[in-house]
């Protein structure tokens, strides 16, 4: 399959700009970066987690929203700094924590992409994230 | 979103490298959350913690005050990782210590008040009803929201943008909309003390999932009660603003609470449910206490001398740590009451600034093997996963009792 043929395009509302493109990360469930993403290593270490032991950096990280404590814009600027933090946010609907940690970090950010939509993006396929259109491309979905 | 000419040059540059970040953090927030603009807040509280922040977070604050900024409103910090009365005697290897205290002084240098406390409600800095403020800090948020009638999200980092600019987006808890309670909980067992408000909280919080709750059924709570209510509360849930009818500003019935509607759902709160919910806490396998601490949130002047006339002319058993956390101010005022020197003749050891979850807590001495006794859910749920340690949850009796005799008094359950 050619990369043209699997190409789709999600819409969603652009929040933090800024255009990347890197393998997605995808989970269906909320991340807590505070506690349940170690900012030393970016390993996901919340018990029984769908992404637990997989390292968000560098990757296009898809879920619904965050969840936790209102640290976890600080663990986004942490993980940043050490070059651990993910490359793009895809959310369903993002909460103030996440947006002001993203802004800090310098994370493009695109949200309200539809659940049932978010779920099509496969784990391991190449998205190209434009955060200021809010538009999420998936390129190559022939991968595993 | 719509900016006025003056936030839009604030956001385009003029106010130096800090207040263009601020700005686009809110605006990012705002248009996230479908805000139309910015308001005016009366007051910012941020958090300051050095292990949530960490050396990023460090060297953010610091630019900003490298960059000429300033707390453009009154600003205070929430409790902080070590007291500054032990700051000569710390660890000039701990590297959480140091970024800890460049934070703190860069952010006095830049204007804000050094509370330290999560409650500087009762240090004198008190929000006032009807005000729209940026205050982070889950437990706080709750009870400005619930108990003085304030308004405010839950803030993280853009606490301290509000506090750069005076702004936060008009979203959330600053809607009278979105302040409407639609699920209620019907009180129906006795629930007194601050141990059974702690619990009542986090069950209701439990329960509400994403609706803010009305309860109806308790007997009038003091404002200690409250903010342990509101601590576990907010610990269990996101949720910002519970309504008690009779307390909260704008729920003096149901209905108003409600917004004229009838609430969605009325669930009774049973004395098994109480019971259930200690049960999540209190590992009653366990006799022999190692620790106690009292005061998450920060002990008010009342709780500290609670736990002086409890304890008596007794004094803690030999071996057992029991810390008292609270505030800089509690703590002046309680030596001036000299209810330090009682406190220190007992053997219990009161510290300001810090919570418990930034002390020891026997760590050194007990490994993974302590057990620790206390009346705060906050502490209880936080301590095992961040301690390793063993819990005991009941009355602040139960707990002073526990430090004297080193074992655990069951008490039956109040509720019938």
């Amino acid at each position: 399959m050619s990369v043209a043929a699997s190409r789709s395009r999600l819409q969603g509302v652009g929040i933090v700009a800024g255009e990347v493109e890197a393998a997605a990360l995808v989970c269906a469930e909320r991340i807590g970066f505070n506690l349940g993403v170690d900012e030393r290593t970016g390993v996901v270490v919340e018990r029984g987690h769908p992404l637990e032991g997989q390292c968000v950096a560098g990757r296009v990280l898809v879920f619904p929203g965050s969840k936790g404590s209102t640290a976890s814009s600080f663990s986004l600027l942490q993980l940043a700094s050490l070059g651990l933090a993910p490359a793009a946010i895809v959310n369903g609907q993002s909460d103030a924590i996440l947006v002001a940690g993203a802004v800090l970090a310098d994370i493009p950010l695109v949200h309200r992409i539809d659940d049932a939509l978010l779920a099509t993006i496969r784990s391991g396929a190449r998205v190209r994230v434009d955060g200021t259109r809010g538009v999420i491309e998936i390129l190559d979905d022939t991968c595993n | 979103m719509q900016l006025t000419i003056g936030q839009q040059d604030l956001l385009e540059g003029r106010g130096g490298v800090a207040v263009p970040q601020a700005m686009r953090m809110l605006v990012a927030v705002g248009q996230a959350m479908d805000a139309p603009d910015l308001i005016e807040v009366a007051s910012a509280h941020i958090v300051l913690d050095a292990f949530a922040m960490g050396r990023a977070g460090a060297d953010w604050i610091a630019s900003l005050r490298a960059g000429g900024s300033r707390f453009v409103v009154p600003t205070t910090i929430n409790a902080i990782s070590f007291d500054r009365r032990a700051a000569a005697a710390d660890d000039p290897g701990n590297a959480f210590d140091t970024w800890q205290r460049r934070m703190l002084d860069d952010c006095e240098a830049m204007g804000a008040l050094a509370t330290c406390s999560c409650n500087p409600f009762n240090q004198g800095i008190t929000p006032l009803y009807g005000e729209h403020l940026a205050w982070s800090e889950s437990a706080t948020t709750a009870y400005v929201n619930s108990v003085i009638g304030a308004h405010t999200n839950r803030e993280g980092a853009t606490a301290i943008a509000s506090a750069l600019t005076g702004f936060t987006p008009r979203y959330g808890m600053h809607l009278p909309a979105a302040r409407l309670a639609t699920v209620q909980f019907d009180v129906r067992c006795a629930a007194d003390g601050e141990a059974d408000l702690n619990l009542l909280g986090a069950l209701i919080a439990r329960q509400a999932g994403n609706e803010i709750p009305v309860i109806t059924g308790l007997t009038r709570p003091t404002a200690d009660e409250l903010f342990g209510f509101a601590a576990s509360f907010a610990i269990v849930a996101n949720l910002p603003m519970f309504h008690i009818v009779g307390v909260t500003p704008q729920a003096s019935t149901v209905a108003a609470a409600c917004g004229g509607a009838a609430p969605r759902e009325l669930k009774p709160v049973t004395a098994g449910d109480l019971d259930a919910e200690r049960a999540r806490y209190d590992d009653a396998t366990q006799t022999v206490i190692d620790l106690v601490t009292i005061g998450a949130p920060h002990a008010s002047l009342r709780q500290i001398r609670a736990v002086a006339d409890l304890i008596g002319s007794r004094k803690v058993r030999e071996g057992i740590e029991f810390t008292l956390t609270t505030n800089a101010s509690n703590l002046a005022l309680a030596g001036s009451c000299g209810l330090l020197d009682r406190l220190d003749a007992a053997g219990v050891t009161v510290t300001a600034d810090k919570m418990c979850f930034g002390c020891d807590l026997g760590g050194r001495k007990f490994g993974q093997r302590a057990v620790l006794a206390t009346n705060s859910v906050k502490a209880a749920l936080s301590a095992p996963g961040t301690r390793g340690v063993k819990v005991r949850y009941g009355t602040v009796v139960q707990c002073v009792e526990a430090a004297v005799s080193g074992r655990w008094m069951s008490e039956e359950s109040q509720c019938s």
